[in-house]
């Protein structure tokens, strides 16, 4: 998450008093970027998914798990194992994340353009885990690094290990539940942006989120923890702290485009994706111990990380700057940004002064209406042209469901790609190999046929807000492109197709079919991925929030009134672990003939 | 074009009164770059036989409309090409392509699929030859030779002549690398043993096969080979349904007798980047007449 630089990070006056000088270093070096590599073509397609984990310990004799603060240990040993690994391909990045019980994998060598590379990514995500496990394992029986979008009880109780303090005392927020010990000590930057976040709000972060009503449930729900907070809600769980969002973990792939142009088309054909995708990803359904109503993270971490002011809270369109995609960047689909977002009127004049279409300007002037919340001192000043330091601090610390990605100047190797973000994490390694590869076929798909799914921004945010709705993969219908127009469809029909469209799948099957030369190995396995999507979008197989709720409210000492015990939350995670490390099927998410066989190497 | 269409179109046609080739003992279907004729996110049946008789039909329709009734009267080789120069593959790489792309050659890696509907060396020839003139290509990256059958029951000396054929094109660097298509142990393990130069892969129909062969996976990863996979059915279009297509658009003599024997389908990917860039057919059939 974000640049990772030594140094000291600026208090948040500092930073306030230089804002001017800030925007217009990161405009010149936008400026600059976009003139040397606008022209730039002919890269390959690679690309490359981080995954966020999540450190857990169990205490099996009083039946708890907890939250492992041990990311900072593990860092370095994990640093210093991959740079003696020689095989690119068998080698991880591993980054620091905001609080000390995650950590971020990433494949040292992005995948490329092969369709074998299509065979590699589960193995390199089993990779991951298994490089951690092996350290954990070393060292106790009962730690482990899983794959969970929200810790259940996060938030709730004695849940972290070692344990915590929990109070306003503790929490420069003066959050009651999120103290700042659980944020990395590893990087300054991630306590600088939680600061500074908090500063610039000028109060602590405020989200609630519906509870979902079983026979028992309090009619209404209060959260007791908050009783004598004022912006609690009746019938809402109640998250205090924006480092509540940052807890959360996801799964993001980055495609790299053949040129700007092929980013811009991209990025525009993945945005009305995005509710699409995270619909099917959703894994979030229990927020600080609670069922909620819903299933997703987004726009829970979207309050959390939410910087506006109250008087900014007021003003129209302008949202949290970890918001959805607020506008498509081609010229030609400008009439779809029918939400008219805030810019800053005198970069887009310059940027579109020296030559930048103007829809692409209007997405710069946007993220530029943003103040850079984290600034490392020895960066504050340019020393020469040679790094887009500000520009890309700025572009990092702005979270939409895709993010451009211009290249870096001093790396010439790189182009143009486009981040897709809006994923909740997936229990197991082939979940989350399922939908990277369901996408990153969708892309060559997208460009081969020239498809257009494109509809207003306006429908793709309130597809967004359907996705994060209980169960909504088998309730919900979302606005879709289609042969006949955008109509409302349910997910089973985007993916599987109805009379006239012929679905999401069917199409990737085609481009499949269409290629001559995509080994068996490779082909076995993008079917079980295939397999996946199609029956989780027609309902026969449960997204991983559905199945966690049925856990929850099928456990015997469930008592039907919205909450996870410390009981229910040891069973559920027992279970997760042992189903993504094979020891155990879990039918209602994979049928288990769904069998691949991945590994590191491509051919 | 959808089905609906084409009928609306077919009732504007005025009946054929007499034969519009009735001296043809050869003709050929080539229907250019269909990528960007294929209306791809309507839900079509989408087999093979389908498409092509779908892309026939449209070039015979075509022919209709536009021809003067005498063109091909002496013909003995009628040939049906693309419609106009844009959706031919041309050595501009670049048409139908976005703005500012510079395709070169070297970009690009032509695959080819010959389905063989007779053992005659000679179609495999012509065949071969036909492609590369009309690509207008020097050569081809991959050629996957398929069998009538799936091959079943040929034996290795049967097979060897058309081999040898390939092997020839690859002596001349036509052909840069050529595999097989649906064959099984011990009869792939011998040609491995017995020719010059080995396949470079293998195509199976996994469909068929449910999961991969154990026997085969295992040859193939010991000697570098790649298995490689197909969705393509055992015929691709028999006798009836292709004198079926001319029947519709043509007169009723104009049909008779044709014998598909040898159907492409090729593509060229823009290797780095897994694009398909063309996709397209050659149908190549004969005919003997009774009369002159």
């Amino acid at each position: 998450m974000g640049l990772l630089s030594e140094g000291h990070p600026l208090a948040w006056n500092e930073i306030k008093a230089a804002l001017e000088q800030l925007r217009t270093y990161g405009v010149d070096q936008l400026l600059r970027v976009y003139s040397k590599c606008k022209d730039r073509q002919r890269d390959s397609f690679t690309w490359g998914d981080e995954l966020e984990y999540t450190l857990v310990k169990f205490d099996h004799e009083n039946k708890k798990v907890q939250l492992l603060l041990k990311a900072h240990k593990l860092l370095p040993i994990l640093h210093e194992l991959n740079k003696k690994i020689d095989d690119g391909e068998c080698c991880i990045a591993w980054h620091p994340e905001a609080c000390d019980f995650v950590v971020e994998g990433v494949p040292f060598q992005p995948y490329g353009f092969l369709p074998s590379h299509l065979n590699t990514v589960e193995a390199n995500m089993r990779l991951r885990r298994e490089q951690v496990q092996k350290f954990l394992s070393e060292q106790s029986d009962n730690e482990f690094i899983l794959n969970i979008a929200a810790f259940p009880r996060y938030g709730q109780g004695e849940y972290t290990f070692p344990p915590v303090e929990c109070s306003p005392a503790h929490s420069t927020e003066k959050s009651l539940c999120f103290p700042d010990s659980l944020i990395s000590p590893i990087h300054p930057r991630t306590k600088s942006l939680s600061e500074n976040t908090n500063e610039r709000r000028g109060a602590k972060a405020s989200i609630n989120v519906p509870i979902y009503k079983d026979t028992c449930t309090p009619i209404p729900f209060h959260d007791e923890l908050f009783k004598d907070d004022p912006n609690i809600i009746d019938d809402h769980i109640h998250l205090d702290s924006t480092t509540a969002g940052w807890g959360c973990c996801c799964l993001q792939v980055t495609f790299q485009a053949e040129s700007c142009e092929e980013s811009l088309e991209l990025y525009d054909q993945l945005l009305p994706l995005c509710p699409i995708l995270l619909c099917l990803s959703a894994a979030c359904p229990i927020w600080r111990g609670y069922l909620s109503d819903i299933d997703c993270r987004w726009n829970i971490i979207s309050e959390a990380a939410d910087d506006r002011t109250a008087e900014e809270r007021k003003q129209k369109n302008l949202f949290s700057r970890y918001c959805s995609t607020p506008c498509y960047l081609t010229d030609k689909n400008k009439h779809l940004n029918d939400i008219k977002i805030p810019v800053c009127e005198t970069v887009v004049t310059k940027l579109i002064e020296e030559g930048m279409p103007e829809t692409l300007a209007n997405h710069f002037g946007h993220i530029f209406i943003r103040d850079p919340l984290v600034i490392m001192d020895r960066f504050l000043h340019p020393t020469d042209d040679t790094n887009s330091y500000h520009f890309e601090n700025l572009n990092s610390l702005v979270w939409n469901t895709l993010r451009l990605k211009p290249p870096p100047l001093d790396d010439d190797k790189m182009g143009w790609r486009v981040e897709f973000r809006p994923m909740d994490i997936q229990m197991t390694d082939f979940g989350n190999a399922a939908l990277t590869v369901f996408l990153a076929l969708m892309t060559r798909v997208i460009i081969t046929y020239g498809l257009n799914l494109t509809i207003p921004i306006s429908q793709v945010n309130e597809n967004m807000n359907r996705a994060h709705h209980r169960d909504s993969t088998r309730q919900e219908k979302f606005y879709f492109q289609s042969t006949t127009g955008v109509t409302e469809m349910c997910m089973n029909e985007i993916i599987n197709g109805t009379n006239d469209f012929r679905g999401l799948v069917p199409l990737v099957r085609q481009y499949i079919s269409e290629r001559e030369d995509i080994d068996a190995d490779t082909r076995y396995t993008i079917e079980q991925y295939l397999l996946l999507v199609s029956k989780r979008a027609a309902g026969t197989l449960l997204t991983n929030a559905s199945w966690i709720r049925q856990f929850v409210l099928s456990h015997p000492s469930y008592k039907q009134d919205s909450i996870v015990s410390e009981e229910i939350q040891y069973d559920l995670l027992k279970k997760i672990e042992q189903i993504s490390n094979g020891r155990e099927d879990c039918p209602q998410i994979k049928h288990p003939k769904m069998e691949t066989h991945t590994e590191l190497h491509a051919h | 074009m959808s089905s609906d269409t084409q009928n609306e179109n077919k009732d504007k046609l005025e009946p054929v009164l007499s034969p519009l080739f009735p001296k043809a003992t050869e003709i050929l279907f080539y229907t250019g770059n269909t990528l960007t004729l294929f209306k791809i996110m309507k839900k079509t049946n989408t087999s093979i036989t389908e498409e092509i008789v779908e892309y026939m039909s449209t070039m015979l329709q075509t022919m209709r409309i536009d021809m003067n009734e005498k063109q091909y009267q002496n013909e003995t080789y009628v040939k049906f090409l693309p419609i106009s120069d844009d959706t031919a593959v041309t050595n501009n790489y670049n048409a139908a392509s976005p703005d500012n792309e510079q395709l070169t050659r070297e970009d690009l890696k032509f695959s080819v699929k010959i389905f063989l509907r007779s053992l005659e060396p000679e179609i495999l020839s012509h065949t071969i030859d036909t492609v590369l003139n009309e690509l207008k290509e020097n050569y081809l990256e991959s050629v996957m030779l398929s069998l009538p059958n799936y091959g079943a029951q040929i034996t290795l000396n049967e097979f060897l002549p058309l081999w040898r054929i390939i092997e020839d094109y690859i002596d001349k660097q036509k052909i840069l690398s050529a595999g097989v298509c649906d064959f099984m142990l011990p009869l792939f393990s011998d040609l491995c043993d017995a020719c010059k130069h080995k396949p470079y892969a293998n195509q199976i129909n996994l469909g068929v096969c449910c999961s991969i062969p154990e026997e085969l996976n295992k040859y193939v990863k010991e000697h570098n080979i790649q298995l490689l996979t197909h969705s393509d059915p055992i015929d691709v279009i028999n006798e009836s349904d292709f004198q079926g297509v001319i029947r519709e658009y043509c007169h009723e003599y104009d049909s008779l007798n044709w014998k598909p024997l040898s159907i492409v389908r090729y593509n060229s990917v823009i290797a780095n980047r897994g694009i398909i860039k063309t996709k397209g057919f050659f149908i190549y059939a004969k005919r003997e007449l009774r009369m002159n």
